[in-house]
């Protein structure tokens, strides 16, 4: 089994509209997995056809390397949208109902799970009188509930204050450590899933445009100094006399330098007493919100 | 399977709704009993035995016709009154008040707002997957609010019995096969009632909708609309609104014929299968949000 999810060409219309017009998703076991894409993208769509809310019209789903996924839905968890909850109820009742739904019956299950996304202060207070962020948290805890081999989590940090996000962010890294949790989770804030995710899956009107892993991604949007001269081959040795080995020549009058990205000033000033002849130095950085934007096409596809 | 209904018990339990419903039949049971009572001495008062009816025939006679059979649109409750040396029983005037139409608004509301819920809460979310079983939690659902209703009945025909042996105080109670008769077909209408309403609450994913129907229905309506199928099919050997859900209420009485038992008994069982069938279909096909 190389993916514990597989989609091969899903595709799901609504009326004439192709909501996810074949996708295809693969998410290793253990990894973060961060599906990235705008408001009306087709990610939640997407994610209810995993998570068995929704059928595809076309296209096959693999869940632990088996297309036939019915007898798997139940070891996933999900986040779907809005947290389901019961509103006159409290977190206890809300997960003590998917308990017995799931027929766990295990002591102390629910306030281990209530202490996990750190709702153990909300007391017996109706799930109505809770904020976004304890409503998203008691959600994360829904899904966990049932301890599920692969969390589905559709924009699970939306209207979540700093704090919010960061709580979130270190429960799901944990969970992803160490119970080894395969976690899948959206969102249109590329900078926030850049924080935790292994692998990335970009979706833009229905189509995943580009499935990338960590390492690549960072590649792509690595910060770097641009040094523009018209004697390069003077600027790569003092270079090397400085110890800076990552650097590439791009042209006879640009080169770029991988290191020293913090000291920028300094740099001129050594290779200035270098004798080299710079005609222009600036720290050049690609945003992963700007490479976001340049995937899904930028302001044409608005 | 017996989780969901497990977990349906635990929210039925848990919920707010569950007990106002419950404590609203009860009380209205008692007032329902004083109402009774202060009709009752009206009547004996006036000496009114027998509701009757003056007109003139196309002769200029004065004809007297006597109302044998009446059906009354809305909720009320035709008080029984002593006549020819009938004395009504406790369970006379019980069977009369349950067959008015406030209990089945109660169990009416209940189910819509029980049923719906799931949905607008967005709980089914959690409980609802796998790929053969997206019914199964709406199939649960109806089963625990079905249930529901049942005991309601029970509850109010258990206040009604006391209410009325206490306040109005007739002399016997009238419990006999009769009553068991009687009270089974009002609880399989009940639950037919309760059936057809989830349905349309699963149709809808609409409280609002879900309980106008029901208003509807329980304030005879389907009699309007067995009247017009009626006159469409220009059938005068079959009568629509017999195998319609609601209307046979009118049709329960504690001195039914066998062959109207039977009737409404398989007239009820149909509808709830159709219902309950429909519902699972409905939810099978459909996408869960």
């Amino acid at each position: 089994m190389d993916y514990l999810i597989e989609t091969n060409q899903l595709t799901k219309k609504f009326r004439n509209h192709k909501a996810v017009d074949s996708v295809s998703i693969h998410i290793k076991k253990g990894e973060i997995y961060g599906f990235i894409g705008r408001n009306g993208a087709g990610k939640t769509t997407c994610m209810k056809m995993l998570c068995g809310l929704s059928e595809p019209d076309s296209g096959e789903i693999k869940l632990f390397g088996e297309g036939e996924t019915g007898r798997y839905f139940s070891r996933i968890g999900s986040l779907i949208e809005a947290p389901g909850l019961y509103p006159n109820m409290n977190a206890y009742e809300n997960l003590k109902m998917k308990c017995i739904c799931m027929g766990i019956r295990k002591e102390g299950y629910i306030e281990e799970l209530i202490g996990l996304v750190g709702l153990t202060d909300a007391g017996k207070k109706h799930v109505k009188k809770y904020s976004l962020g304890m409503k998203q948290r008691l959600g994360i805890a829904m899904a966990l509930a049932g301890e599920p081999d692969i969390l589905i989590l559709d924009e699970p940090i939306n209207g979540l204050d700093p704090q919010g996000i960061i709580e979130v962010r270190e429960t799901l890294l944990r969970l992803n450590k160490e119970k080894n949790i395969t976690i899948m989770i959206s969102s249109h804030i590329l900078e926030e899933v850049s924080k935790i995710a292994d692998t990335y899956g970009i979706i833009n009107n229905g189509r995943l445009v580009e499935e990338i892993s960590s390492e690549e991604l960072m590649e792509k949007c690595t910060n770097y100094i641009e040094i523009k001269s018209e004697n390069i081959d003077r600027i790569t040795t003092s270079l090397e006399e400085l110890n800076i080995r990552k650097f590439k020549v791009i042209d006879k009058n640009t080169l770029y330098v991988y290191e020293w990205l913090d000291r920028v000033p300094m740099l001129n000033s050594r290779l200035a007493k270098m004798d080299c002849e710079i005609s222009s130095i600036q720290l050049v950085a690609e945003e992963l919100e700007n490479y976001f934007v340049k995937v899904t096409g930028g302001k044409e596809n608005e | 399977m017996n989780n969901l209904i497990k977990m349906n018990f635990y929210r039925l339990i848990h919920s707010t709704c569950t007990w106002v419903i419950l404590a609203l039949a009860i009380f209205f049971a008692v007032i329902s009993a004083a109402l009774m009572k202060s009709d009752k001495e009206l009547m004996e008062a006036e000496a009114y035995l027998v509701e009757t009816e003056t007109y003139t025939d196309d002769d200029g006679n004065v004809v007297t016709d006597e109302n044998t059979e009446e059906i009354s649109l809305g909720i009320s409750v035709d008080t029984p009154y002593e006549h020819d040396g009938f004395i009504p029983s406790v369970m006379d005037y019980v069977a009369s008040d349950v067959t008015s139409g406030m209990v089945q608004l109660f169990a009416m509301i209940f189910t819509v707002l029980f049923i719906n819920a799931e949905v607008s809460s967005g709980y089914i979310k959690n409980i609802a997957r796998a790929k053969n079983g997206k019914f199964k939690p709406v199939l649960a659902k109806l089963m625990v609010a079905i249930i529901y209703t049942v005991f309601l009945n029970l509850a109010y025909i258990g206040a009604s019995l006391i209410s009325v042996k206490l306040i109005i105080g007739p002399e016997k109670w009238g419990l006999g096969k009769e009553a068991a008769i009687f009270m089974a077909g009002l609880i399989l209408i009940q639950m037919a009632i309760s059936s057809f309403i989830g349905l349309i609450t699963v149709i809808s994913k609409s409280s609002v909708i879900g309980i106008t129907v029901g208003c509807f229905e329980l304030c005879g309506v389907t009699y309007v609309l067995a009247g017009l199928i009626n006159k469409v099919i220009d059938s005068s050997r079959i009568d629509i609104s017999r195998y319609m859900i609601t209307p046979n209420i009118n049709s329960l009485s504690l001195s039914m014929g066998s062959d109207d038992i039977i009737r409404v008994l398989a007239v009820e069982t149909v509808w709830i299968l159709v219902c309950v069938m429909t519902s699972v279909i409905l939810t099978q096909k459909r996408d869960i949000v």
